[in-house]
Formats: C-alpha cells, sequence, structure tokens
C-alpha cells in the first residue's frame, strides 16, 4: 500500500493541476483478507489491493465526480478533467456552500499491527480451532473472518489535509446441525487480538444446540429481549431512513417535523461519536470535515440528524462531519453509532418476562414500508425463544415482525449495561454498538417452517 | 496484460496446481442523478485490475490487485497459491471441477448506440425534462430522474487454455416522483422502482424508456396516491404486474435455486435454501402454468453474457418444469457433486471479487392472453405493482412485499386506487397458487442491477422475464 507521504503528496500535486475552480480529493486504499467457511471447510479466501482516487470538482456551483484506481498523477489528472467537463455541463446546485475549509481533525487510535500482520495461516488457525469445537459438539461452523487495513486522505482547494490510517477486524461463526438448527455469534473490533474466536464459536454452538427442536408458536404481540445483534441492526436501518439530515430535509426521516418530539422511551438514547475508541474511532469524514458527536435520540427525544456540508447549508448550521463519498450522495450518515448502555444485567431483563420471546437476531429487515412512522419488517434467525416466568424454556421457529420502531422503541422498559459492537452490514468501515433491550407488546406478525 | 496472465498460468501450472484462472476487468461506470432539477450525483467512475483464483490441493485461493506491473501479477499468482495451502489445512471435502472444454473467443454484447458516446448535454436535457414532467402536480416535492450507463472489459485465461474476451455494454434509467401532503408521504416510479429498468444493450434501450414521455402520469399517480384509500387487510386474489412480479421470483426462485447455497456456503450471511438436492425434479414449487428458466442467452436481458467467469458459455436450462422443480444455477464446483456440469453461472463484481453462483436471468415464461383479460377474469382482488419494500427469511419460505401502487378489482374491472399494499405468503404454497399468467404481449425481461451476495459484498446485474400473473388466496395486509 503507498505510504501517507506518497498519498498526500500525489493529492496535493494533483490539485495544483485541477482546472476547476474548487477541487476535493479523496484518496482510499484498502488491503483486506478475508476468510469464508462452511461445514467446517475453508470454501472461499481472498486477498485484495486496492486504490481509489475520488475527485469533486465545481465550476461555480456547479459539481462533477469521477474516479479512477490508477494512482498515478497522469490518471488522476484525466479524471479531473473529466469531473471539470461533467460540472460544466450539469445544472447548478443552488445551496452549494463552497468545499469546507482547513481544520485539523484529532488524531484517534485506530490501528493494530495484530490487524495489518494477520496471515492465511493464522485465519485458517482459527477457523480450525473454531471447527473443533463444533465437531465435539457434533455440529458444523461457517462464517467469515475479515482483517482490513485503510488509508485515507482528504485534500481540497482551500487547504483541508486529512489523514487516517484503520484497521478493522471481523469474525461470524455460525453453528448448524444436520437439522439446519443454527445459532450464531459475531464480534467487530480494531485489533483483531480483541476477538476470541473460540469464545464465538462456544457461543454459536451453545446456541446452536439450545435452538434444536423448536416448537411453533403462534404470530402475536409479546414482550422480547433483543439481543445486541438484533438491535445493531435496526439502527442500521435507522441510519439509512431517518438519522441522516437529507432524510429528514426530504420528509422521509421519523424526525422530519418531530425534532424536540418525545418519541422513543426515556431509557434510550442514540448517538454517533467518531472519537469513542468502543467502536471504531474515525476522524473526519469523507470531506475532510472533523466528526462531532451528535445526538440524535436523547431520552426519547428526538434531538436531531447528522449532516455533511451541503445539508447543513440547507439548515444555516454547521456540518458536523458526517458526510459520506461523494460519488454516492446517499447524504450523510453515522458511521460509529451508539446506544446508550442502562443500568440492567442481562439476568434482570429475563427475569422481567412472564411470557415472552428472545431474539438473537434478524434476517433481512426493511425499513421502507413508512420510512415517517419506522414501520419495519423482518425475520428472527440463528436462535428465537420462548420465554416463560424469567427463564428460557424452548426454542421457537422463526417468526416475521411487522412494527413501528417509534412505538417499540417507547416500549423499551430495560437496557443492559453490557454492550456488544457490530461491523455495519452494509460495507465500510465503521460499527454499531447496541446493548440488549427488554421491549413490551413487540408486534409479530407471521411465522416460517424452521 | 494477456501475456502476463498467460505466464502467471504456466507458472502455476508448472507448480501443479489443480487449476488457476486470472481475469482482468476494466469497469466504466456512469451514475447521472437530478432531483428537482438539481444535480444529485454526476460521476463517472474507472476500476482496472485483475484476480488470480488458485485450486490447489482441493482448497481455493484468490488475490487481486489494482497494480498490474509484471512484478505485481507474479506476486499475486504467488499470494494465491499460499492462500490456497492455508485453505486446504481446513476441511475435508477437497474441491473438484467439471469436465469444460478451454474456449477460446470474443464477444460483445449487441449495440447500437455506445451511451459513453452519447453527448452529456442529451441525458441531462432528457432527465431535466422528466423532472420537469413529474413536477407539474404541485404536490410532488421530489422528482428524480435517473440514468446509468456500464462498460466492462473482461479478459479471462485459465491453465486448461481458455482465453476469452468480453466487452458488455449496459444501459438504463428510471424516474420517481414523491408527493407530500399533511404529513403523508408517497412515491410512484417509472418503468420501475429503485431506478428503473436496465438491460445489456446499448443507449437505444434508454432512449425506448421515454422517461419524460411517463413523467407527467408518474406524477399524477404519487398525489392521487396521497388520496388513495389504505389497502384493506384480507386474503384475496392477487394480481401482479410484471416489474414486482420480476422482484417475487428474484427473491423467492432466484436465490433459492443458487446452490452453493443450498450446499450451505452463505449459511452464516443471506441464508441458505428450502430447496435441498432431495428435492430436485420430485418437489412441487408451483403451479402446472409455472415454467421458470435460467436463460443468460435471452437477447437484452440484463443477466446476459457470453460466458461465465468460469468460462462457461451462456445457456438456457429448466429452473420449474410444469410446476415441478427442475434445476439448480450451478458453478463447475457445485454442479459436479449433483452428478451435474455447470450452467455457466459464476458471476463475480469486478476485478477484485471470486465469482459466486449467481442469478443470470431468471424468467417465469409467459402463459395467454392479457393482464385487460386477466383483470377480466377476476371476480374480486386486489392488483399490485412496483416495488417498495422486501423481505424473505434465510430459506426462502415466508415472504412479505411492500408495493408502490394498488387496485381494486370489482366483477372484472378496476374500481378504485388503493396505497401501502403489503402481501405475504411461504413460497411454495404462493406459488401454487398462481392460476394465470399473462401471454408474449405482457412478457419484458426487467433489468435488476443491485443483487447482493456473498462477503465481502458484490452486485450482480441480472434479468427477470415476467408477465403479470394472477395469485389465489394470498394474505395482504398485515394481520392486527
Amino acid at each position: 500500500m503507498i505510504s501517507k507521504d506518497e498519498l498526500q503528496a500525489l493529492l496535493r500535486e494533483s490539485l495544483k493541476r485541477s482546472p476547476a475552480d474548487e477541487t476535493e480529493l479523496v484518496g482510499y486504499c484498502n488491503s483486506t483478507s478475508l476468510t469464508r467457511f462452511a461445514k467446517s471447510s475453508i470454501h472461499q479466501n481472498v486477498h485484495e489491493d486496492n486504490s481509489n482516487v475520488f475527485a469533486r470538482v465545481a465550476v461555480g456551483k456547479r459539481i462533477g465526480v469521477a474516479s479512477t484506481n490508477r494512482l498515478t498523477p497522469e490518471a488522476i489528472a484525466a479524471t479531473l478533467e473529466k469531473a471539470t467537463a461533467f460540472a460544466k455541463q450539469s445544472p447548478e446546485v443552488a445551496d452549494f456552500p463552497g468545499l469546507p475549509a482547513a481544520d485539523p481533525a484529532p488524531e484517534v487510535e485506530a490501528y493494530s499491527n495484530a490487524t495489518a500482520s494477520m496471515t492465511p495461516d493464522l485465519r485458517a488457525d482459527a477457523v480450525s480451532r473454531a471447527a473443533a469445537i463444533a465437531k465435539t459438539a457434533g455440529v458444523t461452523v461457517s462464517g467469515a473472518y475479515r482483517a482490513g487495513r485503510l488509508s485515507m486522505a482528504v485534500a481540497n482547494t482551500r487547504g483541508t489535509e486529512q489523514h487516517y490510517e484503520a484497521t478493522d477486524a471481523y469474525l461470524s461463526v455460525f453453528a448448524m446441525d444436520d437439522d439446519g438448527i443454527s445459532g450464531s455469534a459475531a464480534d467487530y473490533a480494531v485489533d483483531i487480538g480483541n476477538i476470541d474466536p473460540e469464545a464465538l464459536a462456544r457461543t454459536a454452538v451453545d446456541k446452536c444446540k439450545a435452538a434444536a427442536d423448536p416448537i411453533a408458536v403462534d404470530a402475536g404481540n409479546y414482550d422480547v429481549i433483543l439481543e445486541p445483534r438484533a438491535t445493531g441492526e435496526i439502527m442500521e436501518w435507522l441510519n439509512f431512513t431517518a438519522f441522516g439530515a437529507k432524510a429528514v430535509q426530504e420528509g422521509m426521516s421519523f424526525m422530519a417535523d418531530r425534532i424536540g418530539d418525545k418519541v422513543m422511551g426515556d431509557l434510550i438514547t442514540i448517538y454517533d461519536d467518531g472519537a469513542d475508541p468502543e467502536g471504531v474511532p474515525i476522524p473526519f469524514d469523507f470531506e475532510g470535515v472533523p466528526k462531532r458527536k451528535v445526538v440524535m435520540v436523547e431520552n426519547g427525544v428526538a434531538r436531531g440528524p447528522v449532516y455533511d456540508t451541503l445539508t447543513a447549508a440547507k439548515d444555516g448550521v454547521e456540518s458536523t462531519g458526517h458526510g459520506g463519498l461523494s460519488v454516492f450522495r446517499g447524504g450523510p450518515g453515522c458511521s460509529n453509532m451508539f446506544i446508550a448502555a442502562g443500568e440492567s444485567e442481562f439476568d434482570d431483563l429475563l427475569a422481567a418476562v412472564d411470557h415472552g420471546l428472545l431474539v438473537t437476531r434478524f434476517h433481512y429487515i426493511n425499513g421502507l414500508l413508512d420510512t415517517k412512522k419506522a414501520l419495519f419488517t423482518g425475520m428472527t434467525r440463528d436462535g428465537t425463544f420462548l420465554i416463560e416466568n424469567g427463564k428460557v424454556t424452548n426454542a421457537v421457529k422463526n417468526l416475521r415482525f411487522n412494527d413501528s420502531m417509534l412505538r417499540a422503541y417507547s416500549n423499551v422498559e430495560a437496557v443492559t449495561k453490557k454492550r456488544g459492537v457490530a461491523g455495519r452490514n452494509w460495507g465500510g468501515i465503521g460499527s454499531i454498538t447496541a446493548p440488549s433491550v427488554l421491549i413490551r407488546d413487540f408486534r409479530f406478525t407471521g411465522t416460517t417452517e424452521f | 496484460m494477456k501475456e502476463l496472465l498467460k505466464e502467471a498460468m504456466d507458472a502455476l501450472r508448472k507448480k501443479g496446481v489443480d487449476y488457476a484462472d486470472a481475469r482482468r476487468v476494466r469497469t466504466t461506470t456512469e451514475l447521472l442523478v437530478m432531483k428537482n432539477g438539481e444535480m444529485e450525483t454526476g460521476s463517472v467512475t474507472e476500476s482496472e485490475g485483475f484476480g488470480i483464483r488458485v485450486l490447489d490441493g482441493g482448497a481455493w485461493g484468490f488475490s487481486s490487485s489494482s497494480d498490474m506491473t509484471p512484478g505485481s501479477v507474479a506476486e499475486v499468482a504467488e499470494q494465491a497459491l499460499s492462500i490456497a495451502k492455508a485453505s486446504a489445512r481446513v476441511g475435508d471435502a477437497p474441491v473438484v471441477l467439471d469436465g469444460q472444454e478451454p474456449v477460446v473467443d470474443v464477444y460483445r454484447n449487441d449495440v447500437k448506440e455506445d451511451p459513453f458516446e452519447v453527448p452529456l448535454s442529451e441525458k441531462l436535457n432528457t432527465l431535466a425534462r422528466s423532472c420537469e414532467g413529474m413536477s407539474k402536480a404541485p404536490e410532488v416535492r421530489f422528482a428524480t430522474a435517473s440514468m446509468m450507463s456500464f462498460r466492462n472489459d473482461k479478459l479471462f485465461v485459465s491453465t486448461e487454455g481458455s482465453e476469452i474476451e468480453q466487452t458488455i455494454i449496459e444501459t438504463g434509467g428510471g424516474i420517481a416522483a414523491t408527493a407530500m401532503e399533511g404529513g403523508e408521504r408517497q412515491t410512484r416510479s417509472y418503468p420501475a422502482s429503485f431506478r428503473g429498468d436496465y438491460a445489456t444493450s446499448g443507449f437505444e434501450f434508454t432512449r425506448s424508456l421515454d422517461l419524460p414521455g411517463h413523467a407527467e402520469k408518474t406524477g399524477r399517480e404519487a398525489v392521487e396516491l396521497l388520496k388513495a384509500d389504505e389497502c384493506p387487510a384480507r386474503t384475496t386474489t392477487l394480481i401482479i404486474g410484471g416489474t414486482q412480479l420480476a422482484l417475487q421470483v428474484h427473491e423467492s426462485c432466484g436465490h433459492p435455486i443458487e446452490l452453493d447455497r443450498v450446499f450451505g456456503t452463505e449459511a452464516s450471511y443471506a441464508g441458505t435454501s428450502f430447496l435441498g438436492v432431495d428435492k430436485l425434479g420430485g418437489f412441487r414449487y408451483g403451479s402446472d402454468i409455472v415454467n421458470i428458466v435460467a436463460d443468460s442467452t435471452a437477447p437484452g436481458g440484463l443477466g446476459s453474457f457470453g460466458y461465465d467467469d468460469e468460462g462457461v458459455p451462456a445457456q438456457c436450462t429448466d429452473v420449474v418444469r410444469e410446476g415441478m422443480f427442475a434445476g439448480y444455477l450451478m458453478s463447475r464446483e457445485t454442479a459436479p457433486r449433483i452428478g451435474l456440469r455447470s450452467n455457466g453461472a459464476m458471476r463475480a463484481d469486478g476485478w477484485n471479487r471470486i465469482p459466486l453462483v449467481r442469478m443470470t436471468n431468471i424468467n417465469l415464461l409467459p402463459g395467454t392472453g392479457t393482464l385487460e383479460d386477466i383483470i377480466a377474469d377476476t371476480d374480486d382482488g386486489i392488483f399490485v405493482d412496483s416495488n417498495k419494500s422486501w423481505s424473505i427469511d434465510q430459506q426462502r419460505l415466508n415472504f412479505q412485499f411492500g408495493c408502490e401502487i394498488a387496485w381494486e378489482i370489482k366483477k372484472g374491472k378496476i374500481t378504485r386506487m388503493l396505497k401501502n399494499p403489503v402481501y405475504t405468503g411461504i413460497t411454495p404454497e404462493f406459488w401454487g397458487s398462481c392460476d394465470a399468467i399473462a401471454g408474449p404481449s405482457e412478457y419484458h425481461i426487467w433489468g435488476i442491477p443491485s443483487c447482493g451476495k456473498g462477503e465481502p459484498g458484490q452486485t450482480a446485474h441480472v434479468g427477470h422475464g415476467t408477465a403479470p400473473a394472477r395469485f389465489r388466496n394470498v394474505e395482504v395486509g398485515v394481520k392486527k
């Protein structure tokens, strides 16, 4: 991978050759390895080295974007020409405030030598140990073990120069028996040394064994305990449909016209904090703006979204440092997201349920049914259990839910102290740190055959 | 580059690997999105590199790089081999590939008008006129028009002697109007939701969509949806329009017939499949009139190509024949495990991704008559179209779809527009209830450029041929 100095020098020199009024260059270099395994065998084992430069230029208020993965001065110059040609022919973006001025971001610790030096053999060793644990229990394991290294630089013609180097690692372990009954566990960290493959394998295997012989329960309203991954999956969709300023400005978000309103329960506080090392710290966004801590929901009250420079200009506020990559322009979004921890132990949650369900995780959530009501659907998977009189008594067949997340999270009665960290399903570096929550009266509307 | 990759294949062959292949891919993507006459995105992205896949000791290794110098090619080949050796340390199911004849060929899809040669000003003008048309209705707050063009230049070489060059050009676009009033928000799109319809074709396909010509109606329908009645929850007869049926085929047929998924290699992520190998040939998937094929030869289909990313020729094979489950999407690795040969469904999302079993064009073959005939023949039911939301369990049994729009049908006539329709079912029961499929005049292969699968994530461009169809006793709405 190109060094920090070489990358920054390349961007700096390229800016000088840009024909546009304003120019922003993002250098994004990654080296990623991933081992996938299924039924206790490695079936996919891959490595990728790639570097991209994304150019965003402005000619007046006309914007053009182009990218290349050839890291040469000539290729970047050609890319700038293309972006400028685009900009010259494009209609104006009336609210474009100009590129952000220089604002150095604080240093964060997000790099691990252990992650950066992970080898295929070390990954194979870990998979082998997980497979051995599964074999003892008479099941097999599947999953993915990833280690990645990222070097990202942002430079613009207003003097912005930022650089960030990070690693991240992810391991999912999914245990399955001969009947297709499954349990799973996963972890995500900057330092791969903080991920314990054997502990994850034991959790997945235990879940799988406990999930055997599921009974069918009727759809209906249940008190439900969502484990951290299930909560994190809901938060990922809320990030997409609600927490970015564009979603609010376009009336898509549940926060549109409701900032200051009580939308969830007292125990729910949701925030993004690029500096918090419990997730994966990220110091600035794809526009080079330092990330500020933003509380989107505070004790159940909608406080507001995260911003990039364009959405901030529309609302007359400052960017919070949550801009996305210019080629996608999906609007701003969270990258290191948290639900505040509560005061309960997991067993307290269990003890508070007379008749309810425990959900390990969800599958295929969709949050587009009615985004203003945050109406979501999805299926349970990898371990769904009946709770009776404060104890887990039986595995149950999977269920479909249809519920407003505003209604559901207004009914949160307890939140655990302990939180889990999950990588984002939709790629890119970033994490969601979430506790387990007890929700009263969660709405399940359908069942399936397993 | 071709010579460098062939040298790498020679070197790996001399080292005694079971098999190796290399792909050099150059991808250019143009994305234009205009909202209310302002550019939301105007971008051209280019990516180029190569990947080498090695099978050694019965296990796979893959490495890739954007550095295409001789030293890098040799290094990546070595790295792929060493990764394969690490893979071989875990597991006891060595990979065996089917036998395929080496291919030396060049393939280009039929393109009358190169989309990258069409002046940008013309494209932007089309998008602007589309936005204007939708915005004629004052309640339309957001009028979005988009176009995408793709060019993929691919070179494939293997230790078996294949040398295949392919150039595939794809285009398409769509429009969407979002109307808002009193806190409510409704979106109507054309010709399909989520950025429209796509094809392996030149810009002539995008022109044929006539986005500006459909803009005003699209905007008007978005406004009408605001005032429409809520779709009632009940079990009823459901007629599904072509664009929504394409996603129904995608989720409830396309994914469960991926044979790698059946064998569990996606279990931890996207899930498995209810269509286990014990069901092949003897399982009733749908009613007698349900015939589905996997056809990568269909002209214009977004899942059409000359060869897949293992060098296997494009072909058309049965998936469901007269309602009975008849075949999978397969690779050279998975097919021999059920005594068959690959039907050419291995596809990779660029140079830095390993090929996976992916959909091609999964087409529900047309029946007879027209949509009008089906509606006229329906005493009481709901007609839905244009996808809004989707969700299905990890074995692909329990599904739920939301659509942009519905119409009530009474005594063979459309009586009123309905909003927020949702329907749910269990896959084989649902397809078993299909009692009418419209004929060839209504048949179209819808192009979906956003099918996700795998870790790291890969996006495939797939097609689904459909004509509107009718299903009985479907649960519409969500139970209270």
